[in-house]
């Protein structure tokens, strides 16, 4: 178990290593503009004094190298434009905390709602629950998040009186955002957890347990939700993702102060450490998350810690 | 005639036999009859036919043959209805008779969805809006399937290409694309080829393992073993064995991307790296909207737009499900 | 010796791609107390479809829609059964007349248990051998805890599983296929049913290890005094643990009988031809004795005899009427023309002679491994 957990957290680092490189090169690809507040009025010698202090003039193999020299030491720089001078781990150590509470209670949710939803579904499987919860699932899977995120803020703030702008200490406030960040989930959880129930239910061992005369309910807790719990365990991870992704937007609509409304924040203000350094936090968290999922995975499913993982399919 | 084709007629065929065994008469009924092998191997036949019990699947879902209709009339219209009479261009300000732009005007006669902030015609942004974004869509889904399939079949046929290809993907997978499109559209101009572009760069990968596995399955499962140990060849297997389950799967692919790519280009406006205010599109009208979003009487420039929206993406969501179902062929029962 | 399941007239009907497939065409049967009856036929014959029957597990779109299957094994809890079912006198329950899973529950494992063709598929991946044996003793006898611990080992050694309290804890991917059969029949034990039904207990398995089944099986048998049905298309098996043989065709009972009667005095068509076949009768260099053709396509009406399209000896009448059973002895019947006295007489293939030979060739051997 603990080669195999080895091997994946080897496997992770490689790929933050991958990503950082690859938004690094991305990044480092925007104008020289955006650098500079008052491009225009500077001189050809000032523009290059300033690259050089910001060290952008060297090859970018170099910068590269640097960049990740810093990151081991745990510097992840000092953020350029969007607050002079102040390293970059300070500012985000202040918009950490509520990113963390906005993404963690809506996780909750989703998986307190979504779940029970799927296993009514399965149960109900064809009658009107079922019906009723496919479309919901599928009105939240093809209308764009973007699209429902603003008609929850728009009848939800009337509806329930609440401002819009966000108070972290109201609880009211929260209600709204971590319910629209939550739906996506939710939706992602039922559609899922009611397909493997399904799945699981035209299994011969399940025959078996039918023929011990084990009762429909006792089939349905005991035998079909426990085995199709374990591959929900790879979805976990998605469903990180899913709420890092939608508090970007999230966070930008009700106006949060939290990693994701600064995250647009500083991609306009093209300041580069500061975008690496939250897409670092973002990938730790997706990554943070693979981890939790294949962990689960050998927990609940003793046939994994026995065999290879891998083989054909992807 | 030992068996009967049509159980309606069974009960003239049983009086015929009685009046039959009256006829023959006992000695000769209780005499050997003729044998023939043909009637031997009649009896075991199937007409299953895999594309017909596929069409005819997918006919029984009535919501989903309701919404492609729904869906084709809406893909007709927005095409032809640039001219048809009486429409304006959507980037044209009407002005009023007082030589004033007429702005956030409701639906009347001549505006039939009234006119947005600086008195362009709704409906004629809303029709450009959905065929931009329509054209961005599938041609998302397009390029994603082409350089998918392109990669996969690779991926999967030559050997040494699998192991590197495989932990390539295990990487890729992993990057959150929501950032790459961010970056990507931050680097080039905001413009229909660069929203595409950063679409299409990120959505292949899913394509690419899909069409690998089907590719790997080509060559490992019995039933093609089978097939090319009777001698077939590989472009029949492809063809007979792999092709109607691989394209009945990647069309549901292509049906649920555009619906995707369509919400990205919505998001990727909010954030201000969308398309240009010139260029309609549906995440454009939605952005205009959202500003004019808390006064009720204004509302409707947000709502138009999100209907037809939300009618074009359920309709390939729902179509696709639906399709990848009815080619089940387990549910061809 | 009593009955203690009784089928009559069963016709059992599936929906499929809108026709109906006819699967069962009036089946009647009587199942002995105490004996083991097998079940022969192809594939398509209909007998496990009979068996499903017999637990209430037929397909979704299956139905039963005419006979009856009564079941007499209750006894005593007669009286205290508040189910569907039952006849007027209280002394059967009509197993064909449930209509709800809830029906089931009373006889599912407790009086009629199963076990399923395929060892490796039927047990529960994600929970040890030990649980799946504890949870029929709970449901059934009411162990719990130590006391349903101990009885599962016990009945592990009755299967003989060596080693059985570290077996308890393993999972199913850890056994071999001949071990998980022993774990299916070990579950099926619990239950203490009244009838065993086995559908193909050694299809799935290697030679080697099905005669140790078998073996184990017949075992069972005598110490918890069962009745077994046996399903299977495997001559071998039937010649070493069954009393009596039913060959089933195209959804009918068409032969019944004693082992002996009908391994060695068969007298339908289909008998003959199924006994013609067997491997060990072939002659080297020769081309192996096979029935032509196919069995019929039940989506559509069969008129007559099933088997007469594939008979090169039918008789005129087979394609116009279907034959009645004609008794052979009290214990041997079958549904054929050739039984009634206006029939020619014609003689079994040669082949079946040779098959009585073998069978006293080794029979002296053989009685002793028989029940």
């Amino acid at each position: 178990m603990l080669k195999y957990l080895a091997k994946r957290i080897a496997r992770s680092l490689l790929t933050l290593f991958f990503i950082l490189t690859i938004v690094f090169i991305l990044v480092r690809q925007m104008p020289i503009e955006g650098y500079f507040p008052n491009y225009e009025k500077m001189t050809p010698s000032q523009i290059e004094n300033g690259l050089h202090q910001m060290g952008l003039d060297q090859p970018i193999l170099v910068q590269l190298v640097d960049f990740f020299k810093g990151l081991l030491h745990g510097d992840l720089g000092v953020s350029r434009v969007y607050n002079r001078g102040k390293p970059v781990w300070d500012i985000l150590k202040t918009k950490i905390p509520i990113s963390i509470q906005l993404g963690s209670l809506s996780i909750l949710f989703s998986m307190l709602v979504g779940l029970p939803m799927g296993i009514h579904m399965a149960k109900r499987k064809g009658k009107i629950p079922d019906h009723l919860g496919t479309a919901f699932i599928v009105l939240i899977q093809a209308v764009p998040a973007a699209v429902y995120y603003l008609f929850i803020q728009l009848f939800g703030t009337e509806l329930l009186q609440i401002k819009l702008r966000f108070d972290p200490g109201d609880f009211r406030s929260w209600i709204l955002p971590v319910l629209s960040l939550s739906l996506g989930n939710i939706a992602y959880y039922a559609m899922w957890i009611r397909r493997y129930m399904v799945d699981e239910s035209t299994k011969d061992y399940i025959m078996l347990a039918r023929i011990k005369g084990c009762s429909e309910g006792r089939i349905m807790f005991r035998h079909i939700f426990r085995n199709a719990f374990v591959p929900m365990a790879q979805y976990l991870p998605t469903s990180f993702l899913n709420t890092v992704i939608g508090s970007i937007y999230i966070e930008s609509l009700w106006s949060i102060k939290g990693m994701g409304g600064l995250l647009v924040d500083v991609i306009h203000k093209q300041d580069n450490n500061m975008i690496l350094g939250i897409v670092l936090l973002f990938a730790c968290v997706g990554i943070l998350g693979l981890i939790l999922g294949d962990v689960l995975m050998v927990l609940f499913d003793p046939r994994i810690s026995f065999t290879k993982k891998g083989g054909d399919s992807v | 005639m030992s068996l009967i084709k049509n159980p309606r007629i069974k009960k003239l065929e049983d009086s015929v036999s009685e009046a039959l065994k009256q006829e023959i008469g006992e000695k000769k009924l209780f005499s050997l009859a003729p044998f023939s092998e043909e009637q031997a191997e009649l009896t075991g036949s199937s007409d299953y036919s895999y594309w017909r019990s596929t069409f005819r699947a997918f006919r029984r879902h009535w919501v989903a043959m309701g919404l492609l209709i729904l869906l084709l009339a809406i893909l007709v219209f927005t095409f032809v209805q640039p001219y048809l009479p009486g429409q304006f261009d959507p980037n044209a300000i009407t002005n009023g008779e007082n030589g004033l732009p007429l702005k956030n005007q409701p639906a009347d006669a001549v505006h039939w969805l009234g006119t947005n902030s600086i008195g362009q015609d709704l409906w004629a942004r809303v029709w450009a809006g959905t065929r931009n974004s329509l054209i961005i869509g599938i041609s998302v889904a397009l390029i994603e399937a082409a350089i998918g399939i392109l990669v996969g079949i690779l991926w999967g046929y030559v050997r040494q290409l699998d192991f590197l290809l495989t932990e390539l993907y295990n990487i890729l997978d992993n990057i959150p694309t929501t950032i790459v499109l961010i970056l990507v559209s931050f680097l080039l101009r905001p413009g229909m080829t660069t929203i595409i572009f950063a679409l299409s760069i990120t959505g292949w990968i899913g394509m690419a393992r899909f069409v690998r596995n089907q590719v790997l399955i080509i060559r490992d499962r019995d039933y093609n073993v089978a097939s090319r140990t009777l001698g077939a060849s590989t472009w029949r297997i492809m063809t007979r064995n792999l092709l109607p389950y691989l394209v009945s799967v990647i069309m549901l692919r292509m049906a649920l991307s555009i619906p995707g790519a369509i919400g990205s280009e919505v998001f990727i406006t909010y954030i201000g790296l969308g398309l240009p205010i010139e260029v309609c599109s549906l995440g454009n009208l939605i952005n205009e909207g959202r500003k004019l979003m808390m006064s009720p009487n204004l509302r409707y420039q947000l709502i138009y737009p999100t209907i037809i929206l939300s009618i074009v993406t359920v309709s390939f969501y729902i179509i696709g499900n639906a399709f990848s179902d009815a080619a089940d062929p387990r549910n061809h029962l | 010796m009593s009955k203690i399941l009784s089928v009559r007239n069963l016709h059992v009907c599936f929906t499929l791609r809108g026709r109906e497939l006819h699967a069962l065409r009036g089946v009647d049967l009587d199942v002995e107390d105490g004996e083991s009856l097998a079940i022969v036929g192809e594939s398509g014959s209909g007998k496990s479809v009979l068996n499903k029957n017999f637990i209430g597990l037929l397909d979704q779109n299956g139905r039963v829609t005419d006979g009856e299957i009564r079941y007499y094994g209750m006894g005593d809890k007669l009286r205290h059964y508040q189910g569907a079912g039952m006849d007027e006198n209280g002394n059967y329950i009509d197993l064909a007349a449930f209509k709800k899973n809830e029906d089931w529950l009373r006889i599912r494992g407790s009086e009629i248990c199963m076990i399923p063709q395929d060892p490796m598929t039927s047990l529960n991946p994600l929970k040890s051998i030990g649980w799946q044996i504890s949870e029929a003793l709970m449901l059934h006898r009411g162990m719990k805890g130590k006391m349903a611990y101990e009885e599962t080992i016990r009945i592990l050694e009755d299967v003989r599983i060596d080693d059985p309290r570290r077996r308890f804890r393993q999972y199913p991917h850890e056994l071999s296929g001949g071990m998980r059969q022993r774990v299916v029949i070990a579950i099926a034990i619990a239950c203490n049913p009244r009838i065993l039904i086995c559908d193909e207990p050694t299809t799935a398995l290697d030679v080697t290890i099905q005669a140790q089944v078998l073996h184990l099986l017949r075992e069972l048998k005598e110490k918890y005094r069962l009745t077994i049905i046996f399903i299977t298309h495997d001559l071998g098996v039937v010649a070493n643990i069954a009393d009596r043989v039913a060959v089933m065709y195209a959804g009918d009972i068409i032969e019944i009988g004693l082992v002996e009667e009908i391994f060695y005095d068969p007298r339908h068509p289909y008998t003959w031809a199924l006994l013609s076949s067997l491997p060990q009768l072939g002659h080297r260099g020769e081309e192996l004795y096979a029935i032509q053709g196919t069995p019929p396509n039940l989506f559509q009406q069969v008129t007559g005899d099933a088997f007469a399209p594939r008979n090169p000896q039918a008789l005129v009448i087979d394609s116009l009427q279907a034959p009645p059973y004609f008794e052979i002895s009290p214990t041997h019947r079958a549904k054929t023309w050739l039984l009634d006295e206006r029939a020619p007489s014609l003689t079994p293939p040669e082949a079946l002679r040779k098959v009585r030979d073998l069978g006293k060739a080794t029979k002296g051997g053989a009685e002793d491994g028989r029940a």
